[in-house]
C-alpha cells in the first residue's frame, strides 16, 4: 500500500494542510498549533527553527506520526497518515520514516553495529550486501563497530544514531535537534553527514533546531512562532538565518 | 528483536539473579520434594518386595469388611491351627508355615521401649523350610530362636542399644515384661530396621504362648509349586479352606504395614509441594514487580523500538522472551537445587534413623516435566500484564524524558500510600532528613510498594492464620481435657500413645492408694457400610474419672450404659440421621453383630483430644464383638501419696504421666505440627524478601539522578544507606500489617465456621509482636545491599547519568 518509489512521485515527500494542534480543553486549552501548511519536497532538506514553546516540536511530532492533529492532514509520500492504525502506523515507520534524537536514544546493551541494524532486525530483514559496510564507512566507525555507546563519545553515538536512520533509506528523515547535545566539532560532523545523506542519497531531510549554523546547512529554513508560519527561506545564508531569527523572536 | 531480550538480561546480571532467585526457591521445593518422595518410595517398593514376594497366598482370619493394614485400630481375627494342614495338602502347594505376627516392645537401656513403633513381635518356625521363603528376615549373625527364652532382633535396635548375641533383653509382649536371650541378629531386607520400627522374632510356639494365641495362627503362609502362578496356588487355597479364612497375596494382607510407609510418604510429598507452590505464588509477585518497574524505566526503551519500526506484538514478544527466559533459567537452576535439597533431606531422615535402603536418587521425567512446566508458566503468567503494559508504551515516549511514577494510581495502590504515610510518620521521626525522603519514596510509586508488600503479605498472613488456628486447636484441647478428664493420671504406652495391656489397668486397680482405674479401648467395626471407630467403656469404672461433652444425655448415660447400649457423636449423629432412642448396628471384623441403641449423643470437637471414634459402646459388648485386649488410654485416680512406680517396673512399656504432663504432651503435638508449618512458611518469607531486594535495587537504578543530587547537596553515605533501609522497612512493615490484617480475617472465618465444634479464636498477642519484629529485621536484610549499592553512587558520574 506505501511501497511507493520516491523518485516516481510528483507528490511532495511530506505534506501538512491546514494542521492545528490542540492541548486540553476548555479554558485551559492550548493551541500548539494554529493551522500549518507545510510541503517538503522529496530530496529536500528543510530545518525547522522557533523558539521555546513556538510548536515545532509538535509539529514534527505530527509530521513523523507520533502525534494526531486535532484538524488538518498529514501525508507521506502521498499516504494520508492521520487516520492511520497502530498497525499501519508502525509499517510506515519500517519503511518511510527514520529517526534521530537529541540524545541519540541507543540501545545501551547493543553493540553500534547491533544498533545500525535494529530496525532491518525488528522488521525481520537483513541488509543488502555491502550497504551496511557502506553505511558504517560512511559515518566513519569501522573501528567503533562492536563498542557499546557506554564506550563512545556523543558525537560517535550520534553517528551512529544516524547510520541507524539511513539503514531503511526512509521516504524522510526527521532529525529533532541533531547537534543539542554535542560540541561544536562533533556538531558539525554530525550536519556534513546529514548534508551528504541529502547530497548523494537525495534523502528528504526535515530537522528541527535552535541553532543557525545547523539550519544555515538545509536547503530550506521554515520559521515558526505561536503556532504559525511566519518565515520561509530558501537556501540562505547563516547571516540571512540570524535575521529572521531576530524577527522571529522579537515578535 | 529477540536478542534485544536476551541482552537486555545479560547486560544487568544484579537484576536477572534477584529476579531468578525468587522461583529457583520454588521450583526446587516442587522438583526436592517429588525427587525426595520418588527416592523414598522407590526404597519401599524394595522393601515390599524383600517382604512379601517369596509369598503365593497368605490365609488369614476373615472379616466381615475390607481391611488395610494402615488402620491400626482394626485387628484382623486369628485361623486355627488346624488349617494349615489343610493348606499343605493343596496340590499347587510346595510349603505353608503358620505365622505370627503381634506386637512386642523390645526395652532399651534406659528402660523405655526402644524405638518409636510399629513394634513388630514375630513367630517363626526356623524348622519349616516355607519360613525362609516367607520371611523379611535375614540372619545377620547368630541364629535362629528355638525355644523359650530365647528372641532374634533388628539390627539396628542391636546396634544402638549395644544388644549383642548372648546379652539378655526385657522383652514386653502381652503382659509383664519377660527376660530372653538374644540368639541372633537380623535385617529387615537390606536395610536395618523398618525406620523407627523394631523386630522381636520368636520361636512360633513362643510367640502363640507369648500373645495368647495357643492354637492359632495370624495367617498362614504358602509358598506355591515351581512354575505355578501365584493367582492359581491361591484359587486352589481358597477351594480348599473355603469359607474358614480368607485367602490374599501377601501384599494385600501386608503384615508389616508398608501401606503406612507409603502414605507417610505421600503426606511428605503433599506438604512440600504445597509450599512450594507459596514459594513459587510469592516468586510470581518478584517477577510481576520486576519486570513492571524495569518496563516502566525502559519506556524510553520502547518508545525507541517502536520509532524504529517495532510493532506492538514485537515488544510484547520481547517482554515474554525475558520472562521465559527467566523462568527457564530459575526452573533449570531449581531443579538442580531441588536435587540438594532431596539429598539433604534425605540425610535429615537418615539421622534421624529413618532408614530407607539405598535405591539411588530417583529423579523422574515426571519431576523435570512438572518443575519446568510449574516455573516457566508462572514466571510467564507474571510477565503478562508487564508485558501488555509495554506494549501501550507509546513511539513518542523516545522523545521524553523517562519518567515513570506518573502511572495511574487504583485504589489498592491508595491505601498502601496511606499505610506507607502512616508508617512512614515513624521513619520521619527516627531518620530525620533521610527518613523524611524514605517515607517520600515508598509513597511516591503505591502500585511499587503495594505488590513488593504483597509478596511479603502471603507469608505473613499464612503464619498468622497457622499461629490462631493452632492457638485455638490448642485452647479447645486443653480446655476438652480439664472437663472430661477427672483423673490424676493419664496411662499410655511409653511412646506416649500406643495401647497398653488390659493387665496394667488390673495391677494399678490393685495398688493401695488408687481410688479408681478405668480403660478406654478402641477398633474398626462397619456401620452403615463404611468402617468407623469404635470405643468402649466400662460402666462400672468410668464413672468420675472421664466423661463426654453433652449434646444430648448426661454422665448417667454413661454409667448406666447397658450390652444395647451407645454413645455416637453430633457429627456423625447427624450423617446418619440418628437421635437418641434410635437403633442402629455394627459389625466386627470377625463377624458378629451388635444392635445398639443410641442413649447419648456427645458433641464432636474439630479435633479430638483423645483421638476417640464416633460409636462408642461398653466394654461388655466390645469383648463380646472385637478380639483386642489392650487399653488405648487408662485413667487413673490416685492419693497424692499412691506408689504407681512398682506397676510400672513390671510393664516398662506403659507410662504413666500426670494430667497435667499429658495435657502438655496433647498441646506439644499440635506445637511441633506448628513447628514444621513455621520452617516451611519461612522459605515463602524469604522468597518475598528477595523481591524487596529487587525493588529497592530497580528504584535506586531508578533514582540515580536524584541521589547524585542529594549527595552533592551535602547527604552522607550514611544517611543515604538510612533512607534506603527505612523504605525497606516501610515497606515490609506494611507487608506483615496487610499480611497480619489478611491472616486474623481469615482465621475469624475459620474459627467461627469452627465455633460449635468448640474452636475459639483468640490473637496471639506475642506471636504477632514476634512477626513485626521479623518483618522489620527482614527490612533491614533487604535493604543492605541496595542501601551499599546506592551510598558508593560517585555524585559526578550520578549526575551524568541518563
Amino acid at each position: 500500500m506505501l511501497d511507493i518509489a520516491p523518485a516516481l512521485v510528483k507528490a511532495p515527500a511530506v505534506a501538512a494542510t491546514a494542521v492545528t494542534r490542540r492541548y486540553g480543553d476548555g479554558e485551559s486549552a492550548v493551541d500548539a498549533l494554529r493551522g500549518v501548511t507545510l510541503e517538503v519536497p522529496a530530496g529536500q532538506f528543510t530545518a525547522v527553527m522557533g523558539p521555546s514553546g513556538s510548536g515545532k516540536s509538535t509539529l514534527m511530532h505530527l509530521l513523523a506520526g507520533l502525534d494526531t492533529p486535532s484538524s488538518g492532514t498529514v501525508e507521506i509520500g502521498g499516504e494520508d497518515i492521520t487516520t492511520m492504525s497502530d498497525k499501519q502506523l508502525t509499517k510506515l515507520r519500517r519503511k518511510h520514516i527514520g529517526f534521530v534524537f537529541q540524545q541519540f536514544n541507543l540501545l545501551p546493551t547493543l553493540t553500534a553495529e547491533e544498533n545500525i541494524l535494529l530496525p532491518l532486525s525488528i522488521a525481520g530483514r537483513k541488509p543488502e550486501k555491502g550497504d551496511l559496510e557502506a553505511l558504517i564507512a560512511r559515518v566513519g566507525l569501522e573501528d567503533r563497530r562492536r563498542h557499546r555507546p557506554s564506550e563512545m563519545s556523543g558525537g560517535q553515538q550520534q553517528r551512529v544514531a544516524i547510520a541507524r536512520a539511513l539503514i531503511s533509506s526512509p521516504t524522510v528523515l526527521f532529525a529533532d535537534e541533531p547537534t543539542g547535545n554535542l560540541d561544536s566539532a562533533s556538531g558539525g560532523e554530525i550536519l556534513a553527514l546529514l548534508r551528504e545523506a541529502v547530497e548523494l542519497d537525495g534523502q528528504t531531510t526535515l530537522m528541527v533546531t535552535h541553532d543557525p549554523r545547523a539550519a544555515a546547512t538545509a536547503d530550506r529554513v521554515v520559521f515558526i512562532a505561536d503556532g504559525r508560519i511566519v518565515a520561509d527561506l530558501v537556501e540562505p545564508t547563516e547571516a540571512d538565518v540570524l535575521a529572521a531569527v531576530k524577527e522571529a523572536y522579537v515578535r | 528483536m529477540r536478542s534485544v531480550a536476551l541482552k537486555g538480561l545479560i547486560a544487568r546480571p544484579v537484576r536477572t539473579i534477584l529476579t531468578t532467585l525468587a522461583i529457583v526457591l520454588g521450583v526446587a521445593m516442587v522438583s526436592g520434594a517429588l525427587t525426595l518422595t520418588d527416592t523414598m518410595r522407590g526404597g519401599a517398593d524394595g522393601l515390599t518386595k524383600a517382604a512379601y514376594d517369596g509369598t503365593d497366598a497368605v490365609v488369614a482370619g476373615k472379616t466381615a469388611f475390607a481391611v488395610d493394614s494402615t488402620d491400626y485400630t482394626t485387628k484382623r481375627p486369628t485361623v486355627d491351627a488346624s488349617l494349615l494342614e489343610r493348606v499343605r495338602s493343596v496340590p499347587q502347594v510346595a510349603a505353608a508355615v503358620g505365622d505370627i505376627n503381634d506386637e512386642a516392645k523390645i526395652i532399651a537401656r534406659d528402660g523405655k521401649p526402644a524405638g518409636d513403633g510399629p513394634y513388630f513381635g514375630v513367630g517363626f518356625d526356623s524348622r519349616e523350610k516355607a519360613a525362609a521363603a516367607t520371611t523379611p528376615f535375614r540372619l545377620d549373625e547368630g541364629r535362629w530362636a528355638t525355644g523359650r527364652g530365647e528372641v532374634v532382633i533388628d539390627a539396628s535396635t542391636s546396634e544402638k542399644e549395644d544388644y549383642g548375641v548372648g546379652s539378655t533383653v526385657k522383652i514386653a509382649a502381652h503382659g509383664a515384661a519377660e527376660d530372653f536371650k538374644v540368639v541372633g541378629v537380623a535385617r529387615f531386607g537390606t536395610v536395618k530396621s523398618l525406620g523407627v520400627a523394631t523386630a522381636a522374632v520368636f520361636d512360633l510356639r513362643t510367640a502363640q504362648e507369648l500373645f495368647g494365641k495357643q492354637g492359632r495362627y495370624d495367617s498362614i503362609l504358602a509358598v506355591g509349586k515351581d512354575g505355578t502362578p501365584g493367582a492359581e496356588v491361591r484359587k486352589a487355597v481358597a477351594a480348599r479352606v473355603g469359607s474358614d479364612a480368607a485367602v490374599m497375596t501377601a501384599k494385600e494382607q501386608d503384615r508389616f504395614t508398608l501401606d503406612g510407609l507409603k502414605m507417610f510418604i505421600s503426606i511428605i510429598t503433599i506438604v512440600l509441594i504445597v509450599f512450594g507452590f507459596v514459594a513459587i505464588l510469592v516468586g510470581a509477585f518478584t517477577i510481576f514487580n520486576t519486570l513492571s518497574i524495569t518496563v516502566a524505566q525502559r519506556s524510553r526503551e520502547f518508545g525507541l523500538l517502536r520509532m524504529v519500526g517495532a510493532a506492538r506484538r514485537q515488544v510484547l514478544g520481547s517482554v515474554l522472551v525475558e520472562a521465559l527466559t527467566i523462568g527457564v533459567l530459575a526452573s533449570l537452576i531449581g531443579l538442580a537445587a531441588g536435587f540438594g535439597i532431596a539429598k539433604g533431606l534425605d540425610a535429615v531422615f537418615t539421622s534421624m534413623q529413618i532408614d530407607l535402603p539405598e535405591a539411588g536418587m530417583v529423579f523422574a521425567t515426571r519431576t523435570v516435566v512438572v518443575a519446568m512446566a510449574v516455573g516457566v508458566l508462572v514466571t510467564l503468567a507474571a510477565g503478562l500484564l508487564p508485558a501488555w503494559r509495554a506494549t501501550r508504551v507509546p513511539p513518542v515516549a523516545a522523545l521524553r524524558d523517562a519518567a515513570p511514577g506518573s502511572e495511574k494510581v487504583r485504589l489498592p495502590a491508595r491505601f498502601v500510600r496511606l499505610l506507607a504515610s502512616v508508617i512512614g510518620r515513624v521513619a520521619e521521626r527516627v531518620g530525620g532528613s533521610a527518613g523524611r525522603l524514605a517515607r517520600r519514596n515508598a509513597m511516591r510509586s503505591p502500585g511499587r510498594t503495594a505488590v513488593t508488600a504483597s509478596a511479603m503479605m502471603i507469608g505473613v498472613a499464612l503464619v498468622t492464620l497457622v499461629t490462631v488456628v493452632a492457638q485455638g486447636l490448642r485452647d479447645s484441647t486443653t480446655g476438652a481435657l480439664e472437663r472430661r478428664v477427672d483423673a490424676t493420671h493419664v496411662i499410655t504406652g511409653a511412646d506416649g500413645w500406643s495401647p497398653t495391656d488390659v493387665a496394667v489397668a488390673k495391677d494399678l486397680a490393685s495398688t493401695p492408694g488408687v481410688q479408681g482405674v478405668t480403660g478406654l479401648r478402641m477398633d474398626g467395626a462397619q456401620a452403615f457400610g463404611d468402617k468407623e471407630i469404635v470405643n468402649s467403656v466400662d460402666p462400672k469404672t468410668v464413672g468420675g474419672l472421664f466423661t463426654f461433652d453433652w449434646a444430648d444425655g448426661d454422665d448417667a448415660v454413661l454409667t448406666h450404659m447397658g450390652a444395647g447400649d451407645a454413645i455416637v457423636d453430633e457429627g456423625w449423629a447427624k450423617e446418619q440421621k440418628l437421635g437418641v432412642g434410635d437403633r442402629f448396628s455394627i459389625t466386627s471384623p470377625k463377624g458378629t453383630e451388635l444392635g445398639l441403641t443410641v442413649r447419648g449423643i456427645e458433641e464432636s470437637p474439630v479435633i479430638d483430644a483423645f483421638a476417640l471414634g464416633p460409636i462408642t459402646i461398653s466394654q461388655q459388648a466390645f469383648e463380646k464383638a472385637f478380639d483386642s485386649r489392650l487399653n488405648t488410654l487408662t485413667f487413673v485416680k490416685a492419693d497424692a501419696g499412691a506408689d504407681l512406680s512398682k506397676v510400672f517396673a513390671a510393664h516398662p512399656d506403659a507410662m504413666a504421666q500426670t494430667k497435667a504432663e499429658y495435657k502438655d504432651q496433647t498441646t506439644g503435638d499440635i506445637d511441633s505440627l506448628l513447628a514444621i508449618f513455621y520452617v516451611l512458611l519461612a522459605l515463602a518469607v524469604i522468597v518475598s524478601l528477595f523481591g524487596i531486594v529487587n525493588t529497592l535495587v530497580l528504584s535506586t537504578f531508578e533514582r540515580t539522578r536524584e541521589l547524585g543530587m542529594l549527595r552533592a547537596v551535602g547527604m552522607s553515605r550514611r544517611q543515604v544507606r538510612r533512607m534506603v533501609r527505612h523504605e525497606s522497612i516501610i515497606t515490609a512493615l506494611i507487608g506483615a500489617g496487610l499480611g497480619i490484617a489478611t491472616g486474623l480475617a481469615l482465621a475469624y472465618a475459620v474459627t467461627s465456621a469452627f465455633a460449635d465444634e468448640g474452636l475459639s479464636f483468640a490473637v496471639p498477642a506475642g506471636s504477632l509482636i514476634a512477626l513485626v519484629v521479623v518483618a522489620t529485621v527482614a527490612g533491614v536484610l533487604a535493604a543492605i545491599l541496595p542501601a551499599r549499592r546506592a551510598s558508593r553512587l560517585d555524585p559526578l558520574k550520578a549526575l551524568a547519568y541518563e
